[in-house]
């Protein structure tokens, strides 16, 4: 459920219609380590008071989660 | 079981074959996080806003066994996320125009355009206008917001033709945007506010700049009076830091204790009354009081206040249990009423949804907001918060809000009035196909 609140702007999935990021194609780690920049180092636009929201762990099931979805309809 | 299969033969008799054949032919995109087992019971969405529209797609990915229906009366879908730009001469109203083709033969939805004009919780049945009976396991209701004409002394159905609201967008949309093209240069176009809780917060503000953008452009010496019951307004320094940086003096806010509410409006002498005076002006968009969409007080899902008193976890009626209610219509604690809250809750809800329906406990909800205005077509602003659910209903979880930082470089809103479209692209996509 976490990771389909991803869905309203990055697509369902992951797939992204806009300028803003797809998570299609990404790794688990990659999409992990970006979400950790957004809430440790306040990096990115809006991205950094939603990954301060979540633990770390979570963080880390939300990537996997959306790593498995990847290539897929 | 017995009780199932009457209900499916109900079905196949109200609905004929179509519905079932699209549903079979549904090829199905599994959420690992939930796998009920539910048999092929029956939910019925009513209404196919962003909140249902995004509920019924959600429940077949939730569950590709469940039967979904989407009551929804128009054939066609026009978003209120970027109205605004249509007012501004930027989109046309076809723009933001959807229809239910995708959730209908992608996702397998049983999509019936038409009313419900009587609900039998006890007997979980809906009648529709043609008389046709569904009857449904859970039925979920996402009624949107309805004008409420008898909050505003002197405005009603008749004065929406002289003083638009174009709240709710459609004809409305169209008569505000001709009435500013109509207006002369020099003129005051007057927009109205009403107390808090209304549909889309930051809309107003987005509005008054969208239209000052238009007459800057093509209307220089006209102004823009914001008449707010309220004292404050969401991503508030930075709307003003806007209004100071890209119109300079065309643009004034007044609050409701420094004579912003408006307490009455004389139609025919184009005039809105506060407390602290009278307003006449050349074009008068009434942002009205409103309340749940008509639905939800007609099936005693509205308390006193107007809109629809919900459980946080399951997203249920605390007025009738196996009744959620979802997006503008529901008292859904902090959540504004967003295109981007109705679309979490709607998760939320076909998660819980097809756990109730599969014997499972619903576990801890979460919801995000994130909301962009654009103070100009290329200058953009945003805010997002995390919520959760605690005994004190839906919060936000603690250092999960932020707005966009105020003085930052010009570079930086250009990008957020990207992402603005962005978002816009996407939300549309995740909700309706």
């Amino acid at each position: 459920m976490l990771a389909d609140t991803c869905a309203m702007c990055h697509g369902t999935d992951g797939r992204s219609a806009g300028v803003l990021d797809s998570l299609q194609g990404k790794s688990a780690r990659e999409l992990e380590r970006e979400m950790l920049e957004f809430k440790h180092a306040g990096k990115g636009r809006i991205m950094a008071p939603i990954a301060r929201a979540y633990s770390d762990d979570q963080i880390r099931q939300i990537a996997e989660y959306l790593a498995s979805r990847g290539g897929k309809k | 079981m017995t009780r199932l299969s009457v209900r499916g033969s109900a079905r196949r008799r109200f609905l004929g074959k179509a519905a079932l054949m699209t549903a079979a032919a549904y090829a199905p995109g599994l959420s690992a996080l939930a796998h009920a087992r539910t048999n092929g019971a029956r939910v019925v969405v009513i209404g196919g806003g962003f909140a249902g529209a995004t509920c019924a797609k959600y429940l077949r990915r939730a569950d590709p066994s469940l039967q979904v229906t989407l009551i929804e009366r128009e054939q066609y879908y026009v978003t209120g996320p970027f109205s605004n730009l249509v007012l501004a001469g930027v989109r046309t109203l076809q723009d933001l125009t959807l229809s239910y083709d995708k959730l209908r033969l992608d996702y397998g939805i049983d999509v019936v355009h038409g009313e419900a004009v009587a609900i039998d919780p006890a007997g979980q049945r809906i009648t529709l206008q043609d008389r046709r009976i569904l009857t449904y396991d859970r039925l979920v209701v996402a009624p949107g917001i309805d004008v409420d004409h008898a909050a505003l002394p002197g405005y009603g159905v008749e004065a929406t033709a002289v003083m638009p609201h174009a709240w709710i967008p459609g004809a409305q949309t169209d008569l505000l945007r001709r009435q500013l093209e109509e207006m002369k240069d020099g003129g005051t176009v007057l927009l109205t506010v009403p107390l808090a809780p209304f549909r889309c917060p930051p809309g107003p503000f987005e509005r008054a700049s969208l239209i000052a953008f238009y007459l800057k452009a093509r209307k220089p010496r006209s102004k823009v009076l914001v008449l707010d019951a309220n004292e404050s307004f969401p991503d508030q320094d930075l709307f003003l830091e806007g209004w100071r940086a890209l119109y300079p003096g065309m643009i004034e806010w007044v609050p409701g204790s420094k004579g912003g509410a408006v307490v009455r409006v004389d139609v025919a002498a184009k005039t809105v009354h506060t407390a602290a005076g009278s307003h006449t002006a050349d074009v008068v968009n009434i942002i009205p009081p409103q309340k749940a969409g008509r639905i939800a007080a007609a099936y005693g899902l509205a308390n006193t206040t107007g809109w629809c008193p919900i459980d946080g976890r399951t997203l249920e009626s605390t007025l009738h249990r196996s009744i959620h209610v979802i997006g503008d219509a529901a008292i859904a604690g902090r959540l504004p009423k967003s295109a981007a809250a109705a679309n979490s809750q709607a998760k939320v809800c076909a998660l819980a949804v097809a756990q109730l329906l599969g014997g499972q406990q619903v576990g801890d909800p979460s919801f995000v907001n994130a909301c962009y205005s654009l103070v100009s077509p290329t200058y953009g602003i945003s805010l997002a918060g995390v919520f959760g659910l605690t005994p004190e209903g839906i919060t936000l979880v603690p250092n999960a809000f932020a707005t966009s930082p105020l003085q930052a470089p010009e570079k930086y809103r250009q990008r957020e009035a990207k992402d603005a479209e962005g978002w816009y692209l996407n939300i549309v996509a995740d909700s309706f196909a």
